[in-house]
């Protein structure tokens, strides 16, 4: 099963921020690659929304590149500098909890005494 | 793994150039992301160009361009809120500088006009700019985002036409001429379009219409097609001059060696005549002045002799000739005759055509006076 891109498209900029939080530097397609290994081909991410992310988190100040040039090609690799780091974490805790309030609501989990409001 | 050659990779960037991605930046990007594909999939005997085109389809929906789109959105998005506080600060700074230039106007305090400029800039170059941007970012359809932009634009043209207006700067005609052809043509066809299909909206958008096709028709109503007519009164000052000139003229000796006297003034005051002649022919399309100065016919079309002496070889000639003529007279002259005797090309194109000719009947009533002064100092 491939997820949809209605799905993934809130969560494309956290998977992003913690691809890169991950490794030290990534290139576009190595990140769609990565994504597709880790995930046994059930998140793609596509290139056209890929890269419109990346530019935005370039935007934000949260990644700094570094080009490294193959003839005519021109590779652009990117890392997350400090504020990019902190945003990771702070995204993939907020996805997290937003994961298990998900599986609350949606009620996958046998709900347990704890979590069930009296 | 197969590798690309440098035709191949040519091939792709021209093509992703050509499929509307702009920005260096994601050229470059979509581009290595291609080859990265390409030579992993590609084999020896594969057709290049079928097989790229299979690829790079798995990246749009519908065309390439997206991801350009995509990308702009997502970046103007990041500078909304800091365009909208910009948009809502200039548009205070507008507000109170137009009311307060306003209040200094009325009270003759220094300051009104840098005022009044300083919101008219604010307005037609960041206020309005910004709200089209911000509006066009909005849902809407594409009919309602073009009504916005030919909107702002009008408003822009307007608003930079006053201050070309008041500022005499040269271009501002142009400038109104612009905003009434973009406001009648493009934008009120364009809201109406717009308006006029929501069933919602239908009343205020003819109501609507309508209150801008009168505010068109009075900003034209405004307007001078032609340059401005000169009124009957000031005209009259024209004849007045001609008639002390003529009469003038006529008391100076006509005959022998008293002739001879006044020859330079004879000659300047017939300069004087030519160059007023083609003054005239330029004003009203006549050599001279009719006989009749109440003549209704008499159109004298009051444009800046600037606007046609510098085209016309034969008026600079003329004008030269004048020059070094009066040079010539100044020189038989020991007294200070002020700046009366100082007409030159830059002088007159100061001038609308009422006021040359004015200037040029002063001097020849100057000359000529100053002839019969010596005459009468001679017969005494």
């Amino acid at each position: 099963m491939i997820f949809s891109t209605e799905l993934l498209k809130g969560t494309l900029k956290t998977i992003v921020l913690k691809l890169l939080a991950d490794n030290s530097k990534m290139y576009g397609y190595e990140i769609t690659q990565r994504v597709k290994e880790l995930t046994g081909d059930k998140i793609q991410i596509t290139e056209g929304a890929l890269y419109p992310t990346l530019h935005a988190l370039e935007a934000e100040g949260l990644l700094t590149t570094e080009v490294e040039y193959m003839g005519k090609r021109v590779r652009k690799y990117y890392s997350l500098n400090e504020s990019g780091k902190a945003r990771s974490k702070e995204k993939v805790s907020e996805l997290a909890e937003f994961i298990e309030t998900m599986t609350f609501l949606l009620d996958l989990k046998k709900k347990t005494l704890n979590v069930l409001p009296q | 793994m197969y590798c690309l050659s440098e035709q191949q990779i040519d091939y792709i960037l021209d093509d992703i150039r050509r499929n509307g991605i702009e920005t260096e930046d994601l050229q470059l990007n979509l581009l290595d992301h291609i080859c990265c594909i390409l030579e992993r999939t590609l084999k020896e005997d594969d057709d290049f160009e079928c097989l790229y085109q299979l690829t790079v389809k798995q990246f749009f929906k519908n065309e390439l361009r997206e991801i350009e789109e995509e990308t702009i959105n997502l970046l103007m998005f990041k500078n909304y809120y800091a365009m909208k506080k910009l948009m809502i600060v200039a548009g205070a700074i507008s507000a109170a500088a137009f009311v307060l230039g306003s209040l200094f106007k009325i009270m003759f305090w220094p300051g009104a006009s840098v005022l009044l400029c300083l919101a008219m800039l604010m307005f037609a170059v960041v206020f309005m700019p910004l709200m089209a941007v911000l509006k066009v970012k909005e849902k809407g359809t594409s009919g309602q985002k073009f009504a916005t932009v030919t909107g702002a634009l009008v408003a822009i043209l307007f608003s930079l036409a006053t201050l070309f207006k008041v500022q005499h700067w040269p271009g501002a005609n142009i400038l109104i001429f612009s905003t009434i052809g973009v406001a009648a043509f493009l934008y009120l066809p364009a809201y109406y379009l717009a308006g006029i299909r929501s069933a919602d909206k239908k009343l205020d958008t003819i109501v609507t219409s309508v209150i801008l096709v009168s505010g068109i028709g009075l900003l034209f109503t405004m307007v001078n097609l032609r340059p401005p007519r000169l009124a009957p009164a000031e005209l009259q000052l024209c004849y007045n001059n001609e008639a002390l000139v003529r009469n003038m003229l006529y008391s100076l000796p006509d005959t022998g060696a008293e002739r001879a006297k006044s020859e330079l003034v004879r000659n300047i005051n017939a300069t004087c005549e030519q160059i007023k002649s083609v003054i005239i022919f330029n004003a009203t399309g006549n050599k001279a002045l009719p006989a009749n100065a109440n003549n209704p016919q008499l159109g004298f079309y009051d444009r800046p002799v600037a606007s046609y002496f510098s085209d016309d070889a034969d008026a600079v000639a003329l004008i030269k000739k004048l020059e070094m003529q009066l040079t010539q007279y100044r020189q038989t002259k020991s007294t200070d005759n002020g700046d009366i005797l100082n007409i030159d090309m830059p002088e007159l194109c100061k001038f609308p055509s009422s006021g040359a000719l004015c200037l040029l009947s002063q001097l020849q009533i100057y000359l000529l006076n100053a002839e019969r002064e010596k005459l009468v100092a001679t017969i005494n």
